[in-house]
């Protein structure tokens, strides 16, 4: 009370000894209006500073996290209350935060959650973004799990099957059996890692109560896929192969179930090492399956795995060596180079690298040409060859000066690489490529015959009138080797244009044109079309059609036709003694084995007497 | 004055609270916002669990997550790491896997590679999900050092670890992520996760989403497994009605492509209705049945064998489709193979042979040899001519028991075809591989043209058998038949650099053999090693042999020799200086 008085008394000595000047009444009440004035003004604008500071503060977050590419967007919050949880999205968040958090959330409604689950799902990765997208849908389960699974179905792929799994682990410990009625509701990939979930942590279930469960809310089938995988897993610390067989004759799809089978490979490695190579090749797998997991095996140690099948059957090598070939020169075509190079001289070294040669060629045309010198001799021609082919499907001109600047090489065969060329010119530019065949190779030669072979197949399709002109203008009696007729013949046939064949046949020399016919009767006698091929017959040789009729009744032997047809056609051989001689030949030979008693009857009907 | 702005500043607090400001977010100095609980968080956090024992005992996951964080604070990464390996001694319930989960995820964060060392200490049931959890939540802080440590795993977990990491990062780009990859050796993963990405956003589209796998970067089984899925998505999109559209739409897509590919999606998109598949394809162009048909088929036969075979003997089909018949009666003759004596009368008459001969060839690989014999016998008595699937019967049950067979096939030879030939030339390379001698002894009771000693020394050689087929060589009849076998003998001496031993078997044979010897020999050589013939040429040993070897070189094949012009001058100096031979 005395301090009061004491201050009241000090007052009006402090005041008056500023009264010296003594300011009137009202003018004290215009200059504390004021200061209250600026008072106001000075606090607006420090609590409109202190928002901007901290509002910038924010930001700064939403910018240091611009380390992530994805920019976080502005969240919509519905209510003011949530719009205060923003922090929980911001980047550094600690263990105190998210207790914070839990504490938080236990006075948030499900709608609320719900809503702060669906702004979490848009905002950038942060190091404890999913941590907080954990606690909301625990948050959740505890009061609507099946909301929970339906809102976790709006996240992506990866995430969502997370999600899932949190979800039923923690629903399952709270109503088993409601959480295992709602894995029939949803798509089967998520279905299946629910049931896994559910069952790998209900470690306290026995199996049969989860049996009976399964009976009545309908999804043993997932649980017997489940139980499969575990007694597949069993087997793998047992008998590696044993489970290999039943992955392959279960009724899953093996692409679903690579994993299983990389596990099992995997184990059964680090117990057997590579001989498990020759096993699994045993194995009734897909070869695209196969090629996997041989891959996988072989990549670990490709130079061991080549010496592993030195000894191994050869059958085994000539399925196995290739694969192993091919994946090596895919990823270092120098390194499986010099490990077939340097394996002892034997068939298996020759084999691979015929391989080698072929696949490295291909890929790396230019490295094979700068090593030609170093690749063995055997294998130098095709090396050359098929390097420059690969190259002229860019520049053919290019390819073959390729060509003649390596040709001193001993071995490199320049001519057969010239071939392989002009070959794949040809089918590019066919008349490009005949044009230069016949500008720079000698007229009558051989080289020259077999460099027309090469492009008159493409070149037919192009003209077949021309081609035609080409082959018989072009044999030359010195070099009667190549059949051009014929070349242009079965490229008509293999394009299905008969027609223009049988039109053509009239142009081919006399002594090629039986044999030539007989391409077209198989042809046509393949296609169903015996009478057409008996009246080709007309263009046949008389010598020459017992021959004929011989190897068109041979291709209607094949296990893929009929044998109505092979009789059909016998029957309408139009000679007697012809239709004689020719059942004849078969009843000495192939119709043994390929009629039945009864056709074998109506065979020898037609043989006179 | 003073006292207007210090009361105006007093109004100012009172009316715009601090508060407001505050509630917005400091990381670290934010006032914080005091709400009750009814909970662990009503604010008494003293009496929060100190023990993982105890903490596992509270019933809401927010609790036990509350109190293990409280654990936590303050904990280095080697404690937490002990506290996890620590709770695998604890009588394990879901309340402890629930919790070791936030403890994996607390280790992912600062140490994958020990959260990854401590997943594989856990129940090999539980690794799919602790391997996701680490993976995604390690990638969310250091994906770099994630992808580091995740790609010296074994597969599968491997690439499981690598997607799930691709998948929930969201800091590298993808130049960083290929160099990443390629130094790491993930570059398969990569180009997966690519291709899983890109479809997602395509996967309702699925020409777009098979035309994005098709140009991938990836194995045919990955690309496999993408058009699975694909095709599975949209059959499930898709109404029965619409197959015959779906599978034209495939054949559009997939028509030049390998058959493995559009196999995958015609058999998930046909897999659940495959007769209304087939009713439908049937109204396509012929090139689109042709092409897809085996696939429905053996869907359908798979689902309905009767209806199935009932579909392509009728006689309409058969009159417009017969070149397809063989192939399609496999599935069928595989799924009935065990009653094929019952079911033959269904097969066309024209395609019963063949049928028997699949049939047999399926059984031989699955049932006993004496079932398999006693069927044949049973065809046969009905009239059916089996000598081309004893002949085939006998190739397989060769490969799996050659002595049983040998024995079989000798008393039987009039079962196989051109009297048992096939049968024995089949069998006994197999019988040499088990037992040389036995088998030497079975071609020698033969007669010599039936060149069974030729087939013995042919399986020793083709196997490398080098030194067995040596010692089999004296035992050969002198015939002209046999001749080739020294030939052969010779080149496969030759190929592992035997020479000397080679040109030695020479000696053995009488000098109008050599001759033949020679140039059987030489062939094989010139291919495989032309720079040690043309070395070993001067030292044959005698002027003729010496003429006719390098006659044989200068007329084999152009693709086999291609000798510099001093090689050839050097070969043909044989033939002039040493014979009269042009």
């Amino acid at each position: 009370m005395s301090q009061v008085k004491e201050s009241l008394d000090k007052a009006p000595v402090t005041n008056a000894a500023s009264n010296k000047g003594q300011v009137p009444r009202s003018k004290r009440f215009l200059i504390t209006l004021t200061g209250l004035l600026v008072g106001l003004i000075i606090g607006v604008f420090s609590y409109l500073l202190t928002n901007r500071l901290f509002d910038s503060e924010d930001s700064g977050i939403g910018l240091s996290s611009a380390e992530s590419p994805i920019v976080r967007s502005t969240p919509d919050y519905p209510t003011k209350e949530l719009s205060r949880l923003d922090w929980i999205f911001t980047s550094e968040l600690d263990l105190s935060d998210l207790q914070e958090l839990s504490v938080s959330l236990s006075q948030l409604n499900q709608q609320d959650v719900q809503s702060l689950i669906e702004i979490s799902s848009t905002q950038p990765l942060t190091v404890r973004l999913y941590t907080v997208q954990d606690m909301l849908f625990e948050s959740l389960v505890r009061s609507a799990p099946e909301q929970a699974v339906s809102v976790a179905s709006n996240f992506g792929g990866h995430r969502r099957q997370i999600l899932i799994r949190n979800i039923f682990s923690q629903w399952s410990s709270i109503n088993l059996e409601s959480a295992l009625a709602a894995i029939s509701k949803l798509q089967k990939t998520d279905r299946t890692i629910a049931l896994d979930t559910i069952i790998a942590t209900r470690i306290d279930l026995p199996s049969a109560e989860l049996s009976s469960i399964a009976s009545r809310l309908n999804f043993e089938t997932d649980l017997l896929e489940w139980q499969q995988d575990q007694s597949i897993q069993e087997l793998t610390n047992g008998v590696p192969m044993n489970a290999i067989d039943l992955l392959v004759n279960d009724e899953v799809d093996d692409v679903k179930q690579l994993d299983l089978y990389f596990e099992i490979v995997e184990k059964w490695f680090q117990v057997d090492g590579l001989g498990i190579l020759t096993e699994l090749q045993q194995a009734i797998l897909d070869d695209e399956l196969f090629a996997e997991l041989f891959d996988y095996i072989t990549g670990k140690d490709r130079t061991a795995s080549l010496n592993f099948l030195i000894d191994v059957e050869w059958s085994v090598k000539t399925r196995l060596g290739p694969r192993l070939i091919n994946a090596w020169i895919d990823d270092n075509g120098e390194e499986a180079f010099d490990a077939v190079r340097t394996l002892p001289k034997s068939s298996f070294r020759s084999f691979m690298l015929e391989r080698l040669i072929y696949k490295w060629s291909r890929k790396a045309p230019n490295v094979v040409l700068d090593r030609l010198m170093d690749i063995p001799r055997a294998v130098r021609a095709d090396a050359l060859s098929i390097s420059t082919s690969k190259l002229a499907l860019d520049s053919p001109t290019d390819a073959l000066a390729r060509i003649s600047a390596l040709e001193s090489v001993l071995g490199a065969n320049p001519d057969l690489a010239t071939q392989s060329v002009i070959r794949t010119w040809s089918s590019e530019a066919p008349t490009l490529a005949l044009d230069w065949i016949q500008a720079n190779v000698e007229e009558g030669t051989s080289k020259r015959a077999e460099l027309i072979s090469q492009i008159l197949s493409s070149y037919t399709l192009i003209d077949p009138e021309h081609a035609m002109t080409v082959a018989v203008e072009e044999f030359h009696p010195d070099n009667n080797t190549y059949s051009l007729e014929r070349t242009v013949i079965s490229s008509l046939l293999s394009h299905e244009r008969i027609d223009t064949a049988i039109e053509l046949i009239g142009q081919v020399r006399d002594e090629e044109r039986g044999s030539i016919s007989t391409n077209i009767g198989v042809y046509l006698v393949k296609r169903d079309q015996i009478d057409r091929a008996v009246e080709l017959s007309d263009q046949v040789a008389e010598e020459e059609r017992l021959a004929y009729f011989n190897m068109l009744g041979v291709n209607l032997l094949q296990r893929q036709q009929p044998a109505a047809k092979f009789l059909e056609l016998i029957e309408k051989i139009p000679s007697t003694s012809l239709r004689s001689d020719v059942a004849e030949i078969f009843l000495k030979g192939l119709a043994k084995q390929r009629l039945n008693a009864d056709q074998l009857e109506t065979l020898k009907s037609y043989v006179s007497e | 004055m003073t006292g207007g702005i210090g009361l105006g500043l007093l109004f100012s607090f009172m009316l715009f609270s601090p508060n407001q400001a505050d509630e917005r977010w400091s990381p670290n100095e934010r006032t914080r916002h005091q709400v009750p609980t009814n909970g662990l968080g009503d604010g008494d956090l003293t009496s929060v669990p100190r023990y993982v024992a105890d903490i596992v005992e509270l019933e809401s996951a927010l609790d036990r997550r509350s109190a293990l964080y409280r654990l936590l604070e303050g904990k280095s990464v080697s404690e937490i790491s002990k506290l996890l390996s620590s709770t695998f001694e604890l009588e394990p319930t879901q309340n402890l896997y629930s919790l070791q989960h936030l403890l994996f995820v607390e280790l992912a964060r600062f140490d994958p590679g020990k959260s990854v060392e401590l997943v594989w200490e856990t129940e090999r049931v539980r690794w799919e999900t602790l391997f996701d959890i680490v993976a995604s939540y390690s990638s969310s802080v250091n994906s770099e050092e994630a992808l580091r440590v995740f790609s010296t795993q074994p597969e599968p977990w491997k690439s499981r670890l690598i997607n799930a990491v691709l998948h929930n990062q969201q800091k590298l780009s993808e130049t960083e992520l290929v160099a990443i990859a390629e130094t790491l050796n993930f570059i398969k993963s990569y180009n997966a996760w690519i291709t899983e990405v890109g479809i997602n956003d395509v996967i309702d589209e699925p020409r777009v989403a098979f035309d994005l796998v098709l140009t991938a970067d990836m194995s045919d089984f990955q690309k496999k497994e993408f058009f699975s899925q694909v095709a599975s998505r949209w059959i499930d999109r898709e109404s029965t009605s619409n197959l015959g559209s779906m599978l034209s739409l495939v054949y559009e897509t997939f028509a030049d492509t390998k058959s493995i590919y559009w196999r995958s999606v015609v058999a998930e998109i046909v897999a659940t209705e495959p007769h209304i598949a087939w009713e439908q394809l049937t109204s396509l162009p012929v090139d689109v049945q042709m092409l897809f048909n085996d696939v429905i088929f053996e869907a359908w036969v798979d689902r309905d064998p009767s209806a199935a075979i009932q579909a392509i003997t009728s006689q309409a089909y058969l009159n417009s489709m017969t070149s397809e018949i063989p192939t399609l009666l496999e599935p069928w003759i595989q799924a009935v193979s065990g009653e094929i004596l019952e079911h033959i009368d269904l097969v066309p008459r024209d395609f019963q042979i063949s049928a028997i001969r699949f049939a047999i060839d399926h059984l031989a690989q699955h049932v006993p040899p004496e079932d398999v014999i006693e069927l044949l016998e049973r065809f046969k008595q009905r009239g059916f001519n089996t000598l081309e699937a004893t002949d085939s019967f006998v190739g397989i049950w060769s490969r799996k028991d050659p002595l049983a067979t040998i024995d079989w096939v000798v008393q039987n030879l009039e079962r196989g075809t051109s009297n048992g030939q096939r049968m024995l030339w089949t069998t006994m390379p197999q019988v040499a591989l088990v037992d040389p001698q036995k088998a030497i002894e079975i071609a020698l009771e033969h007669p010599v043209e039936k060149n069974l000693e030729y087939s013995v020394m042919a399986g020793l050689l083709g196997e490398e058998r080098i030194e067995s087929a040596l010692s089999l060589l004296p035992q050969i009849r002198e015939s002209y038949l046999n001749e080739p076998i020294f030939g052969s003998m010779a080149s496969a001496l030759i190929e592992v650099g035997r020479i000397e031993d080679a040109l030695a078997l020479a000696e053995t044979l009488r000098e109008s053999q050599k001759p033949r010897f020679y140039v059987w020999m030489v062939l094989p050589w010139l291919q495989d090693d032309l720079d040690s013939l043309l070395e070993y040429l001067p030292k044959l040993e005698s002027a003729e042999i010496r003429s006719l070897v390098a006659g044989t070189i200068l007329s084999a094949p152009d693709r086999h020799v291609a000798l510099s012009e001093k090689e050839l001058e050097f070969v043909q100096s044989f033939i002039s200086e040493e014979t009269d031979q042009p």
